[in-house]
């Protein structure tokens, strides 16, 4: 791949599928998400359903297209479709900055674009430490929130459904 | 390709040529079928199946698949012993035969080993052996040496000739060393359409010119030596064989012993074997198609340059050089583009198999006697057309057979032949391939159309039904003639389904029908969808792709040219006139500045012209088509996209549905208001 793509799926498989074999030896299951932010919030998504990351580049508007589609792109001879993740998650519209990117994802059978403010790391989680949305967000499941984890070290990260996210 | 230890692509290269080698089977067991309801079985036929059943044996031993290889093994001296006339190819044999291929079908798509072994179709085969057919007593006047170097079937087949009060002859030919080859197999088939030629023997005759060779052929067939002389060079000679009654003479031929070395295989594998060709995953040749767009992409990119070059003080020489190789560049990449897309092309004939079996098997399940014919069944389709064609295609056939073909007695009471005809016919148009599939059934039934759409209400209770009318009904959603889910067809989906997945690959369905005599669904389809010429435009800063197939002209635009008509706003154009509106409006794009366009693209839709302004021409691209992608599908106006260069994508416009959205200006009526030319 080229210097501005990172391939997630170039790690070997069992790599991505048992990161360190941590969930067969510890006691505690660990879920390997990647951390992203999204007007100043941290998001996260199992990394599982990324296929790859890549840099902002121009995009092809749609017009008459939701206004959650933030354009079209070719990647490689596929056309990918990107989703503003701002505007999916209810918050106020994408600024576009160096640290802007696009984060690939498994759709069924097609690659689809969400775009992120930036993208941080890549995280393990102790599935015990995840918890509920907060009952106070009533939308969290149309959102296409799945759950908050607060690592205690930094601010809390809320993970995101793929599935849910896309389902636009 | 892949490592020895790949066994997983080892295992899709099985699967894929066992699909080949049975679907080509499945093509030889129906013309078989064809042939005997016609009382003419060619050998050629029985041959055929009998070398595809040996190459899946082979296959299957390879890949140790090995209840496959059990049961093409038993298949094939089956067939053996039909080809030798060891036992008659009856109707249990077809349907062994048939069941036998379908067995071996679900095994390979299963995988071998998930399947019992085959024994029930294993104990039906192995049965007949034994009805050998009396060796023939009669003599021929052939030469010993001719004798001698048939082979043991040539032999049968000989006799086959004789006891079918068939002529014999011996043709002698000279052909020219370079082409004899391609000659001798040109006459064959030539020969074989009226005749079959049961033996090609090369002679060693001293005295000819080197750069010549010559062959005598052992001819069987029911003509004279006027008719067959048509067929054969000037040069060729003809000689008749005389045929003695056993009576005459009693020394007999068919001793074995007297046969001279050849095996009884040698001779089935002497025809010309297709397998000068490769198999190539669609993906990859996806994957070169899109090379090939980006190449041509750098090459526009290369084009501005010199553009720039030339018009340089200093760099005009070598801007004009630039020019031209990239010129060149351009007429070798269309080169390749065209040949690429001819790797895609597969004949109609790949589906037709599927069709024959379905076909026989609810012929059988209703009581019906159908034949399948084909015309033009070698007409070419981009292979992701035919893939998708399969299941539509399916689905007519169910309808036709289901509602069209009557039962037996019910024919024969209308005066119909009471075996039911359905023809399904391929021909090429331009760009287009137009299939249709006609039945000579009962055609549609007005009145029984009439009360189901008044039932689901999609009909006035005492409206009228004609045929037009029925003919838009039975493509509406939601509507199905069947009163309940049948066996065989009607699972809930009709033809509106039919319609829609064909308008997904950019064709188009007619049905017509005339009661009594049947009816004929067409289709028309473009080869291929991979690629398109495409008139590039810009509008409100973005770039669009139209098909250039949709585009009758493209003019300047002039304000003085577009007027109103109650409100709506239509453009003059040699007297006539055409709804207008901008391409903006049509998309509901912000109309930032109320920019005039600087050209007006002339669209065709349907019967009727649509005129859209734009901001510019952009050129004209042969554009490789992608999907959006599902979250964009039913967007309207859009067909697709394309990649522009540098990641850039440009949609590609859908004229149809552009033309059908409502818009402020122009009303969803937008067609309907102008005069047809």
């Amino acid at each position: 791949m080229s210097r501005e793509t990172m391939n997630i799926s170039d790690l070997p498989p069992s790599q991505g599928r048992d990161p360190d074999n941590v969930t067969r030896r510890a006691t505690i299951p660990v879920l390997q998400v990647l951390a992203f932010r999204l007007a100043g919030e941290r998001y996260a998504l199992d990394i599982q359903e990324i296929i790859e990351i890549l840099k902002y580049r121009p995009m092809t508007p749609i017009p008459q297209a939701s206004d959650l589609i933030h354009g079209i792109v070719s990647v490689r001879g596929r056309i990918i479709t990107v989703v503003d993740g701002r505007i999916r998650l209810g918050l106020e519209a994408a600024e576009i900055g160096p640290a802007s990117r696009i984060i690939v994802l498994r759709h069924g059978e097609e690659p689809v674009g969400l775009l992120v403010d930036e993208v941080l790391k890549v995280e393990k989680l102790p599935v015990d430490s995840i918890a509920p949305p907060p009952s106070t967000l009533v939308d969290a499941a149309a959102r296409g929130i799945a759950g908050v984890c607060d690592t205690r070290q930094e601010s809390i990260l809320i993970l995101l459904d793929r599935e849910a996210v896309l389902n636009v | 390709m892949t490592g020895p230890g790949d066994t997983k692509a080892d295992g899709g290269e099985f699967v894929s040529e066992a699909e080949d080698l049975l679907e080509e089977l499945g093509r030889e067991l129906q013309g078989l079928e064809k042939e005997r309801r016609q009382g003419r079985v060619r050998p050629q036929g029985i041959n055929a199946a009998f070398r595809h059943v040996h190459s899946l044996k082979g296959l299957s031993g390879l890949f140790g698949h090995e209840h496959l290889g059990q049961l093409a093994h038993i298949l094939e001296d089956f067939l053996d012993g039909l080809r030798m006339g060891r036992h008659p190819l009856d109707e249990s044999a077809l349907d062994v035969l048939f069941e036998s291929h379908e067995r071996m079908e679900s095994m390979v798509a299963s995988g071998d080993e998930a399947q019992a072994a085959p024994l029930d179709l294993i104990n039906r085969l192995a049965v007949g052996e034994e009805k050998k057919a009396p060796p023939d007593g009669r003599r021929t006047s052939l030469p010993e040496d001719i004798l001698r170097s048939l082979t043991r079937y040539e032999e049968h087949r000989l006799h086959a000739s004789i006891r079918a009060g068939h002529e014999l002859w011996l043709v002698s030919v000279t052909l020219p060393l370079k082409s004899f080859d391609e000659d001798l197999r040109r006459l064959a088939s030539e020969l074989n359409e009226c005749g079959e030629v049961i033996s090609t023997l090369p002679c060693y005759e001293a005295g000819d010119a080197e750069a010549r060779l010559s062959f005598r052929l052992l001819y069987a067939c029911g003509f004279d030596a006027g008719d067959i002389k048509e067929f054969l060079p000037e040069d060729a000679s003809l000689e008749a064989i005389a045929i003695h009654d056993p009576q005459d003479e009693v020394t007999s031929v068919s001793d074995e012993e007297s046969l001279a070395g050849s095996g009884p295989e040698d001779d089935v594998f002497a025809e010309p074997l297709d397998r000068a060709s490769v198999r190539v995953p669609l993906e990859r040749l996806d994957r070169i198609m899109d090379v090939v767009g980006e190449l041509l992409l750098f090459r526009h990119r290369m084009d501005g340059v010199s553009r720039e070059l030339m018009e340089g003080e200093e760099t005009r020489s070598l801007g004009h050089e630039l020019h031209r190789a990239s010129g060149e560049l351009d007429k070798k990449l269309q080169d390749l583009q065209r040949s690429v897309i001819g790797a895609r092309m597969v004949p109609v004939s790949r589906i037709v198999g599927r069709l024959a079996r379905l076909v026989r098997k609810m012929a059988r399940t209703s009581g019906k006697d159908i034949l399948l014919e084909t015309e033009g069944s070698g007409t070419e389709l981009d292979k992701m057309m035919i893939d998708h064609l399969q299941s539509p295609l399916i689905h007519l056939v169910r309808n036709a057979i289901h509602h069209g073909i009557e039962s037996p007695l019910e024919r024969k009471q209308a005066g119909k032949a009471p075996t039911g005809r359905l023809l399904l016919k391929a021909v090429q148009r331009g760009n287009e391939v137009v299939l249709s599939l006609s039945d000579d059934g009962r055609g549609l039934d007005l009145e029984a159309v009439r009360q189901t759409a008044v039932a689901r209400g999609m009909l006035e209770e005492n409206a009228e039904c004609d045929l037009e009318v029925a003919r838009q009904l039975v493509f509406q959603p939601g509507f199905s003639s069947v009163k309940e889910v049948g066996d065989v067809s009607g699972r809930g989906v009709g033809l509106d389904v039919v319609k829609s997945e064909l308008q997904n690959l950019g064709g188009e369905v007619h049905l017509f029908s005339e009661p009594g005599a049947g009816t004929t669904v067409e289709i028309s389809l473009p080869i291929t969808l991979a690629i398109m010429p495409c008139m590039v435009v810009r509008s409100g800063g973005l770039d669009f792709a139209i098909p250039v197939s949709g585009i009758s002209e493209t003019l300047r635009y002039l304000q003085e040219r577009v007027e109103t008509v109650a409100q709506r706003p239509v453009l003059r154009l040699r007297g006539e006139t055409l709804p207008y509106a901008d391409l903006r409006e049509l998309l509901h794009m912000p109309m930032v500045n109320h920019d005039e366009p600087g050209f007006v693209v002339v669209a065709r839709v349907g019967a009727g012209r649509l005129a859209m302004g734009v901001d510019e021409l952009l050129g004209q691209h042969e554009v490789v088509i992608k999907p959006v992608g599902s979250l964009l599908d039913g967007l309207p106006g859009i067909s697709g996209a394309t990649e522009m260069g540098g990641g850039r994508a440009a949609l590609v416009l859908d004229l149809p549905s552009l033309a059908a959205a409502p818009t402020s200006l122009s009303g969803s009526t937008a067609l309907e208001t102008e005069a047809s030319p």
